[in-house]
């Protein structure tokens, strides 16, 4: 396998990567959208959520699939 | 501070409830070791929060911070959240083992209302004493043992934001539920009681427990419709008229009853527990705001601080933004310089280096930003920020505490959108949802600074203040006025209804902690940094794809085979050239080329992804300038056909015009069709949002555009 084959290969995988995390954000968007209001719109990618605890990353991962948790202003 | 403890059911639930800027949200941090957002103004926090902390015992403890709430009168979407949480109504979160009631030791007379209906619901609970150092500042000073005996309940003093009282709190909380539960301090009258009676009756059968029903009952008596967990109450409206009927035969006013009670209990309460030393007749808040809350002077004074801030974003931001694009620059040679020629390369070094680190260099802008946001929060100037723009939000039709969530906005829509939730009314909350994403939110700062760094010059105008600034200035005034403009169409049309007085609280001013100022914009340029390396780095991944494949086939010989020919002729040939040709007809209009309109078209998912899609874009059509600033590729860009400069100064004002308007992110259409109720409404609703704003933006930008070219701006 050459050189620049190996290379657009690579590039290649990283695109559909990229392209998967995109889909992803956009249907938990799109679901958080469905979502009663005591969800967390934050969990959606706006990138305003306040930060998580410092010692607990468990449950705040936790807190962000569930949607349950962690917005205020 | 002991340590958040693992993930697990919590042996004992604390909720933390109080009046609107008591602290809580700062005591929740000390508890928890948690960074909530806390501010110096009330309605911070509009939804239920949960944390946690080792107790002294070596417990689990659950902490849940509930919004800011005068009573438990449920007026709006937040004060409900509290209401259903305390009578275990609330969705997923069982009954607090204890309540912790935050009390402002200056303001107790006022606290104690919300204090005294809390304590009757015959849950364990503990008053947290908050503020005594500025109570004592002011000359009131609270006896606390005295409190205890009054209320039957512990009460702590503390001073949360420098954590004292914090582990006495801890450890009473801790043995709080094994105490006897507190009841009711006062004694209703009797043609009152008996006129109640059959309303608690009607309570306890639909599952209330005595206290809470009895508080209930009382409560109820001022509220016209019943609030969410009581519709499953059968009877309970009919109990109430004939309640209401007896009383008002019996000569009492069921309106006011509740006030009246309970504000005649508290009276003699802080009779018997606050002394207060003879205080100057005006306190140095009271001096400061003479001067700007001032009817003339305010305005400017607020005009001026803004005009600072954006100045000092282009000022103080330059050698740190210069530093940046340096190391992103170098960053991106060296690159080139390890890899051999290639797709990788390509992508690491056109893609994701020249995407992303054109996002990365307004890092500097972004903590400026926030900075000053914090700090001005923090010291209370907000509040009177709101209270100078209440005479014009009433003139617009909105409520005056639409405010303080069109101030959020300015960080981020989604949270503004969200504090909507403070006001009561429905449609002067929609209202303000409405206009929202209006205010010029942190996502669009990267696209007024690249475009105004690029072709605004720094003309120093007065006062030290320049025309960079005062162009920044004029585009957050743009958002803001147009807001309010919008707003006053909406309450005229769609969502017509009467105008209602604000009262607002004014904090007294504080110097801010450096320590919570620190962490405030630690986690604002965190979020930015994480964004531009989440978001806006698979989006530049995409997009470096689009304009790289599919591939034009090579030319042999003369000038067509030079490095830049060939490369502008595979984006021409690209899947986002081809793109950008097939939309650039609708942005003709506005004086915009193929590039600019694909960079709009991908923003749509984000604001500043208008920029890394321009840094992509550049990185793979512009070989020989690789390592220049975008903003230098910006200026001297060219249209192949005609040769002249694509970006003038008009057609970057027209850019920005459109960037104020344009509704260009997906979490805030996603939080609208949520906030607006979900389903065909909420949807129906982010429609309306999404469609008018992208009329007024292109509607605008093409204007701006049109009157440049009238007026000899086009050259």
């Amino acid at each position: 396998m050459s050189g620049a084959l190996l290379q657009t290969l690579i590039a290649l995988a990283l695109v559909l990567g990229a392209a998967a995390y995109l889909g992803v954000r956009v249907w938990r968007t799109v679901a958080a959208a469905r979502r009663g209001r005591g969800a967390a719109g934050c969990a959606t990618g706006c990138g305003c959520a306040p930060a998580a605890p410092r010692t607990d990353s468990a449950r705040s991962a936790r807190s962000a699939r569930s949607g349950r948790e962690k917005t205020t202003v | 501070m002991p340590p958040a403890a693992a993930p697990g059911a919590a042996a004992l639930r604390v909720a933390i409830l109080g009046n609107p800027n008591t602290g809580k949200s700062t005591l929740f941090n000390a508890l928890t070791g948690m960074r909530q957002k806390v501010g110096n103004f009330a309605g911070v926090t509009v939804e239920r929060v949960e944390g946690y902390y080792r107790g002294p015992d070596g417990r689990r403890v659950a902490v849940l911070d509930l919004p800011g709430s005068y009573s438990l009168s449920a007026g709006s979407p937040d004060e409900e959240i509290a209401l259903e949480v305390l009578l275990g109504r609330g969705r997923d979160v069982p009954l607090p083992d204890v309540v912790v009631i935050v009390v402002d030791a200056l303001h107790l007379e006022r606290n104690l209302y919300l204090t005294s209906q809390v304590i009757e619901l015959g849950l364990p609970v503990v008053v947290a004493l908050n503020q005594v150092d500025a109570a004592e500042a002011a000359g009131v000073r609270v006896d606390a043992v005295e409190l205890i005996h009054e209320l039957g309940v512990p009460v702590i003093p503390m001073v949360a934001t420098r954590g004292e009282g914090v582990d006495h709190l801890r450890r009473v909380c801790a043995t709080a539920a094994s105490l006897p539960r507190p009841e009711r301090k006062f004694a209703l009258p009797d043609a009152a009681a008996s006129a109640l009676a059959p309303v608690e009756a009607c309570l306890r059968e639909g599952g209330f427990a005595a206290g809470a029903a009895a508080m209930e009952a009382l409560r109820l008596l001022s509220v016209s419709v019943p609030e969410a967990h009581l519709r499953g109450v059968t009877g309970l409206q009919e109990a109430l008229a004939a309640a209401r009927e007896r009383l008002a035969r019996a000569g009492i006013a069921a309106g006011s009853l509740e006030a009246e009670v309970r504000y005649a209990w508290i009276s003699g309460v802080v009779a018997r527990t606050v002394t207060r030393a003879d205080r100057p007749a005006r306190t140095l808040s009271d001096r400061i705001d003479g001067v700007v809350l001032h009817r003339v002077v305010g305005p400017f004074i607020f005009l001026a601080v803004m005009a600072l801030v954006f100045q000092s974003i282009f000022t103080w931001a330059e050698p740190l933004q210069n530093g940046i694009e340096a190391g992103i620059a170098s960053l991106g040679e060296a690159m080139g310089g390890l890899l051999p020629a290639g797709d990788f390369r390509s992508l690491l070094v056109d893609g994701v280096i020249a995407g992303v680190g054109s996002v990365l260099v307004f890092l500097p802008q972004i903590v400026i930003l926030f900075t000053f946001i914090q700090f001005l929060e923090d010291t209370g100037y907000m509040a009177r920020a709101a209270f100078l723009m209440d005479r014009l939000m009433r003139r617009v039709g909105l409520h005056g505490k639409s405010f303080i969530p069109m101030l959020s906005g300015y960080a981020c829509a989604v949270p503004g959108i969200m504090a909507t939730r403070t006001i009561g009314n429905p449609k002067d909350r929609l209202a303000t949802m409405m206009v929202v994403p209006l205010m010029s939110c942190s996502a669009r700062l990267p696209v007024y600074t690249l475009l105004i760094g690029a072709f605004v010059p720094s003309v120093a105008l007065v006062g030290g203040f320049g025309l960079q600034g005062a162009t920044m200035l004029a585009m957050y005034l743009l958002g803001t006025v147009s807001a309010l403009a919008v707003a006053a169409v909406f309450k005229r049309t769609l969502l017509r209804g009467p105008v209602r007085p604000m009262i607002l609280e004014l904090p007294p001013y504080r110097w801010p902690s450096a320590r919570t100022l620190a962490i405030s914009v630690a986690q604002r340029a965190l979020l930015f940094v994480r964004r531009a390396g989440t978001v806006i780095l698979a989006l530049s991944i995409v997009l470096w794809a689009l304009a790289t494949y599919p591939k034009a086939p090579e030319t042999q010989g003369g000038a067509e085979s030079s490095p830049a020919v060939q490369q502008e002729r595979q984006l021409e040939h690209s899947a986002l050239g081809r793109v950008g040709h097939a939309i650039e007809p609708a942005v003709r209009p506005l004086g915009y080329d193929w590039k600019i309109g694909v960079s709009i078209a991908a923003s749509f998912a984000a604001r500043e992804v208008f920029v890394s899609t321009m840094g992509t874009i550049y990185g793979v059509g512009n070989a020989d300038q690789e390592s220049a600033a975008l903003r230098e590729k910006l200026r001297t860009e060219r249209d192949a056909r005609t040769g002249r400069l694509v970006y003038t100064p008009l057609v970057a004002v027209g850019l920005m015009v459109f960037y104020v308007y344009a509704l260009m992110c997906m979490s805030t259409v996603a939080v609208t069709v949520r906030e607006a109720g979900g389903g065909r409404v909420g949807w129906g609703w982010a429609g309306v949002q999404f469609a008018y704003m992208l009329a007024l933006a292109y509607g605008a930008a093409w204007l701006v555009y049109r009157v440049g070219l009238l007026l000899g701006f086009g050259g």
